[in-house]
Formats: C-alpha cells, sequence, structure tokens
C-alpha cells in the first residue's frame, strides 16, 4: 500500500495565468486608446487571452475545477494588473488620475432609511426564519430526489438569508419588507409542514 | 438602482464592515494561515523523516494493537475503529476505538504520546469556532458569513462603474483615496472567491443543523431513511468472531474500485467478527468532491458500494463541492497558495475598508477606542500568532522539548498588545507591533535549522522542502514587514 502523491497543478496554472494576466494587461491598456480599430482589435485580443487563460484551466482540469481555479487566478492577476499599470501611471511628476465612478455615496440621500444597529440586526432575525421555512420548503417540494433536495436547501439557506437582510434593510419601508418577509415566511412553513405531515 | 436604495445599501455595508470587520479579520487571517494545517505539521514538529513510503507493515501492529486493546472480550465481537493513515504531511498512524487513540510512529511501530496541538491546530480551531466551544462556535462563524455575504454583495451593487473601478488605483493621492481605491480594486477582483468562501463558509458553518433539519423534511420525517440517505446503510450486527483480510489488503482493494482516490481515513466496523465492513475515505486530487468513500467486505474483500457525489444529482454535488471549495483542496499546494493570495486580499479588503471609516473627517483621534481595537486586531493577531509559532520552533524544535500551552502563550501576546496600544497609541504601537512580527518572522529559519540536521548529519542543499519552504517564506514576509514598519509604518 503506497501513499498517494500529492497532485499538483502548478504547471497548469502558471500557463493559464500567464494567458490571463496578458488578456487583461490588453484590456487595461485598450481602455486608454480613442475609439476605433485599434481599441477594437485590442478588445478582441484582450478576450483571446482571457478565453485562452480559461480554456487551459478547463480543459487540463475539467470544467467544475478549471473554472474554479481560473476565477481566482483571474482575480490575483487582475490586480497584479492594476498595480501595475498605476505604478506605470504614478511613475514621474504628474499622476493623472483616470475618471472613476462618482463614489458609492449618492448625493442626495432623500427618502433613505437609516440602516442601525436595531434595523440589522431585526432583518437578520427575520431573514434567518423566512428563509429557513424556504430552504425546508424548497427541501421538501423541489421536483429532484429527496437527498438532493435537502442538499439544495442546506447551501441556498445562507444564500436567501443574506438576500433577505439585504432586501430588508434596502426596502425604504420598513413596515413592508417586514410584512413581505412575513408573508414568503408563513407560506413556506406551511408547505414545508404540509409536507411533514404527509 | 434607485439613491435611496443605494444608501441603504452603503449603510448596511458599511455597518456590517464597522461592527464585525474586525471579527471578519480574525477568521480570515486565521484561515489563510489554516488553509496550511496540514502542511506546516511536518516543520513545526522538526519532523525531517521525510514521507514513510509503505506504511503496511506499522499498519497492521497498529491495528492489531488497537484490536486488543479495544475488544474487551465481554461484548459483540468485532471492534469499530477509526484509523488515521499516513500522508505526506501527517507522518503517524492515530487508531481510534472505543474511546482511546494510539499513535503509531509508521517507521518504527512504536507506540508515541499523543501530540499536543501546535500553532496550526490553534489557528485552526481560531478560524472555525473563534476558540469557542463548540458549537457555539461554529454557529457565530456561521453567521459571520452570512453578513459578509451580506457586505460582498451590497458592496457589489454599491459599485456604480464596476469596470473602471476595477482598474482604478491611486496610489500617490490622499490616504483615505488610496485606501479607498485599494478597498475598491482588491473587493472587485477578489469578489468571486469572497462571495464563494463567505458563503461555503456559512453553510459549513450551519452543516451540523441544517442538514438533518433539511434531510427530516425532505424523507417526511422519516429519521431512519435520511440517515441512510445520507451516511449510507448502517452495518449489519456483529455475527461470530471471524477472519479478516489484513487492513492493507482491504484498502488496496477498495483503492482499486474507485480510481484516483488517496486513502486518507479507514472506519473499520465490527472489525474481526462476521459482517464486519471497512470505509476506506479519501482525497480525490483534481475533483470538487468532499472525502469519497468505498466500503468493502472486510472478510472478503468484495466491493459493498461506493459513496461519489459528485457523480450523482444536482444538490449532492453542489454540496460536496462546499468543503473543497471553502478549503482549496482540490488541486495540492499550488492552489492553497493561490488561496492564500485570495485569503490576503480578503484581509485587505477588511482592512482598507476600516481604514476608509477612520480616515473620515471627526474620527483623527489616535487613542479613540476604534482605533485601540483596530491596531489590536490588525496588528496584534499577527505579532501573537508570529510569537505563538517562534516560542513553538524554540522549544520544540531547537531544544527538542515539549510544545508550549498553545492558548495561554497565544492569548497572553495578544492581550499584551492590546495594553500596547492602549498606553502608546495606535501609530507607534502599530508599528513596534508590524517590527516585532517581522523580527519573529525573520528569525524563524535559524530557530527551524536544527531540523535539518539528522542521524546521518545535514541533509544536502537544498533539504526536505517540506521544511525548507515554510523558512524560507517566513523569512521573505518577515523582511517585508520589517520594511514596512522601518521605511514607512502604518498611518493613523
Amino acid at each position: 500500500m503506497l501513499i498517494g502523491p500529492e497532485a499538483s497543478i502548478a504547471p497548469v496554472m502558471v500557463g493559464s495565468a500567464a494567458a490571463t494576466a496578458a488578456g487583461l494587461w490588453r484590456l487595461e491598456r485598450s481602455r486608454r486608446w480613442p475609439p476605433g480599430r485599434r481599441r477594437r482589435v485590442g478588445r478582441w485580443q484582450a478576450l483571446s487571452g482571457l478565453a485562452g487563460g480559461l480554456g487551459v484551466a478547463g480543459m487540463a482540469l475539467g470544467w467544475p475545477v478549471g473554472i474554479a481555479v481560473w476565477l481566482g487566478l483571474a482575480g490575483v492577476c487582475g490586480f497584479a494588473v492594476s498595480l501595475a499599470s498605476a505604478g506605470l501611471a504614478t511613475r514621474g511628476t504628474a499622476s493623472p488620475s483616470r475618471p472613476v465612478g462618482s463614489g458609492v455615496v449618492p448625493r442626495r440621500p432623500e427618502a433613505a432609511r437609516r440602516v442601525g444597529a436595531e434595523a440589522v440586526i431585526l432583518a437578520a432575525l427575520a431573514g434567518c426564519l423566512a428563509s429557513a421555512a424556504v430552504s425546508l420548503a424548497m427541501a421538501r417540494w423541489l421536483p429532484v430526489a429527496a437527498v438532493d433536495r435537502a442538499m439544495l436547501g442546506v447551501v441556498l439557506w445562507p444564500l436567501l438569508w443574506a438576500w433577505a437582510i439585504g432586501h430588508l434593510c434596502a426596502e425604504p419601508s420598513w413596515r413592508r419588507g417586514c410584512a413581505t418577509m412575513a408573508g414568503i415566511g408563513v407560506a413556506a412553513a406551511a408547505a414545508a409542514a404540509g409536507g411533514l405531515a404527509g | 438602482m434607485r439613491q435611496d436604495v443605494l444608501k441603504s445599501l452603503y449603510g448596511l455595508h458599511s455597518w456590517i464592515g464597522v461592527t464585525i470587520g474586525l471579527a471578519l479579520y480574525v477568521v480570515c487571517f486565521s484561515g489563510t494561515i489554516a488553509l496550511f494545517d496540514r502542511e506546516l505539521e511536518p516543520w513545526l514538529n522538526g519532523d525531517a523523516r521525510g514521507a514513510v513510503a509503505d506504511p503496511s507493515a506499522a499498519l497492521g501492529r497498529a491495528v492489531a494493537r488497537a484490536t486488543a486493546a479495544a475488544a474487551t472480550g465481554e461484548e459483540e465481537a468485532g471492534v469499530d475503529l477509526t484509523i488515521l493513515l499516513p500522508t505526506p504531511y501527517r507522518r503517524m498512524v492515530v487508531v481510534e476505538g472505543r474511546g482511546a487513540a494510539l499513535h503509531i510512529d509508521p517507521w518504527t511501530g512504536e507506540e508515541r504520546p499523543a501530540p499536543a496541538e501546535g500553532p496550526n491546530g490553534l489557528l485552526t480551531r481560531l478560524h472555525t469556532d473563534l476558540l469557542l466551544p463548540p458549537p457555539l462556535g461554529r454557529y457565530l462563524v456561521g453567521v459571520l458569513g452570512v453578513l459578509m455575504l451580506v457586505s460582498v454583495l451590497s458592496g457589489f451593487l454599491l459599485h456604480q462603474k464596476p469596470r473602471s473601478e476595477l482598474f482604478t488605483l491611486r496610489l500617490r493621492r490622499s490616504q483615505r483615496l488610496f485606501w479607498s481605491d485599494l478597498h475598491r480594486s482588491v473587493g472587485l477582483w477578489g469578489l468571486p472567491f469572497h462571495a464563494v468562501i463567505a458563503l461555503t463558509g456559512a453553510v459549513l458553518g450551519f452543516a451540523g443543523v441544517a442538514v438533518m433539519a433539511a434531510a427530516l423534511t425532505a424523507f417526511e420525517g422519516d429519521a431512519g431513511a435520511a440517515v441512510a440517505a445520507l451516511a449510507g446503510e448502517p452495518p449489519a450486527a456483529a455475527g461470530q468472531p471471524a477472519v479478516t483480510l489484513p487492513l492493507p489488503v482491504l484498502i488496496d482493494r477498495a483503492a482499486a474500485a474507485l480510481p484516483g482516490l488517496v486513502p486518507e481515513v479507514v472506519v473499520a466496523h465490527r472489525f474481526g467478527a462476521a459482517g464486519g465492513v471497512v470505509e476506506v475515505f479519501g482525497n480525490r486530487p483534481g475533483a470538487l468532491v468532499y472525502y469519497p468513500s468505498v466500503t468493502v467486505d472486510a472478510g472478503t474483500g468484495a466491493l459493498i458500494r461506493i459513496t461519489d457525489w459528485s457523480g450523482e444529482g444536482l444538490g449532492r454535488r453542489v454540496y460536496a463541492m462546499v468543503t473543497p471549495l471553502h478549503y482549496g483542496s482540490y488541486g495540492g499546494t499550488a492552489l492553497k497558495v493561490l488561496y492564500a493570495l485570495l485569503g490576503t486580499g480578503l484581509c485587505f479588503v477588511i482592512l482598507s475598508g476600516l481604514r476608509v471609516w477612520l480616515s473620515r473627517p471627526g474620527m483623527a483621534s489616535e487613542r479613540g477606542p476604534m482605533q485601540w481595537l483596530t491596531v489590536t486586531v490588525v496588528h496584534g493577531l499577527p505579532l501573537a500568532t508570529a510569537g505563538l509559532v517562534w516560542a513553538h520552533l524554540l522549544l520544540v524544535v531547537s531544544l527538542g522539548g515539549a510544545a508550549p500551552p498553545g492558548m495561554p502563550v497565544f492569548l497572553g501576546l495578544w492581550l499584551a498588545a492590546a495594553g500596547w496600544a492602549w498606553r502608546a497609541g495606535a501609530v507607534p504601537s502599530a508599528r513596534g507591533m508590524l517590527g516585532l512580527t517581522g523580527g519573529f518572522l525573520v528569525t524563524m529559519p535559524l530557530l527551524a535549522l536544527p531540523a535539518l540536521h539528522g542521524a546521518g548529519g545535514w541533509m544536502p542543499w537544498p533539504g526536505d522542502p517540506v521544511l525548507v519552504v515554510p523558512m524560507a517564506v517566513a523569512f521573505l514576509i518577515g523582511a517585508a514587514t520589517l520594511r514596512v514598519a522601518v521605511e514607512r509604518g502604518p498611518q493613523a
């Protein structure tokens, strides 16, 4: 009985990262060019690099693993390209700042509900109950095998919970948000309980 | 998106970041190191013997000893055993049965005392349970995962021009602009990773309660059917004592039944009795599936079943991906390095978000409670971690003694860092902590050096990578940390 060797995917990762980084670098450069043929060609080259990186990872590692690995590589390469590009831009005296989004704070916060501790805690509790009820209802009624329904319910619960918190906090009318959540929760709980009752 | 909704989302994103950002930092920092929990084991123990090539003989002896110890003769025939096989990093055979555990050296077959929890184990518990008793800590980390998911999704929705923000980093403008750009850029590039880590972390946090609740609902309250669907049919009641095949043979048969399986854990039910079965769990490198298993008959070696959820229905496939996706255990060390980079990025997202908030007008007080808490966590946690590893290497590898008590040393160092930040103020203490952390890291290779000197003298260059690579990484990170502390230092 031998201890299995640890598989290394390093060569595939290096190849995929190189193609992805080249694509992202081209994308970053082409953003600076005026609209026209050169820019279009640059974008196609960038897309080719990105597709090449994804293809290398997907074909060598299988698509589920390849996509997961490529997304991580793209994140690291993308930040590295941003950093390199910013380093180039700030080399010299004047540091040109490129246009950026107007920021995340809107200028006129009219009619926005203030999100404080009470709101988030209440949203978390209400969201927890409603999402748990929806997950259990899914575990009972989704049209797949029973054990698959159960597992989908488990995996989707945190996602539903997070959505519920976001929805409740972003909803301008707290009452309307709570009423929606309560309605969803009660209906889902009834569906799940109905399933349990047979 | 409407302005009022954006404003509310911004409030939610800020509130989560300010209130639980530091707790998330603790989980992310410890998780980044806990990625290498197994890989650091030989280095922390100065174990230079290399991976055992064939543990069959030691395994046979270990099982015979454990079987004799566990079988008291007054109960039914056969014993239930859980056996942890040696891996390239876990250089020990561990046999657990009836509440006792035997640690067997696979080279000599001798029994060893159970090793004390090392810094890697402590950091893993900090990541999974925040050092709180189970299951409270696990659920708390699950809640943090959900809130992190809310923060990630709300943060994404707040980006008005994500494509231009992807490449925007203004390094030489104001501090606030620098941290703000860093927060957006790292956050956007790491978005898929952050979302996946938050979701899978939340699922793992609540798995204990959620899986059974969902399974009971799916099977309409039939607990037996739910357990059978999740864990397989329970083994039949034990029969008379019977001859079983040697465990290494059974493991080989199981591995042959599922190509690619690298056996790591063996669970034997009623071993030594008629009807006994052996379940062999292992990793399948390159597959997004958590610990598939093969069950064989202990007497004949006949295949009973293969449990590999990567080839089952959608729900099982997705659930089987959760653990490998969270721990990056599907691609060897190279993938873990990628995860560590992305995890470090996540720490920087949290840190930069806090810096943006702390650099608001009116928040400049260097001795405010938030500044103190931020320095205590952001700089104190790495200091306590580096100090604990340093003390462990000094006592275990350099001096060949027992491991220091991990929890008191770790918490003591962290408390000392808190006191330092309180007395000295945020900026000087942060700078000092960075310098001390760098000092610990830079000198670690010297402490670990004796591991490269075995019975046959010094290892030939470049030595065992399992021992040398952590030394090099510690030195490089330490040197970079020292440089930051000496040249620039953190700003208020």
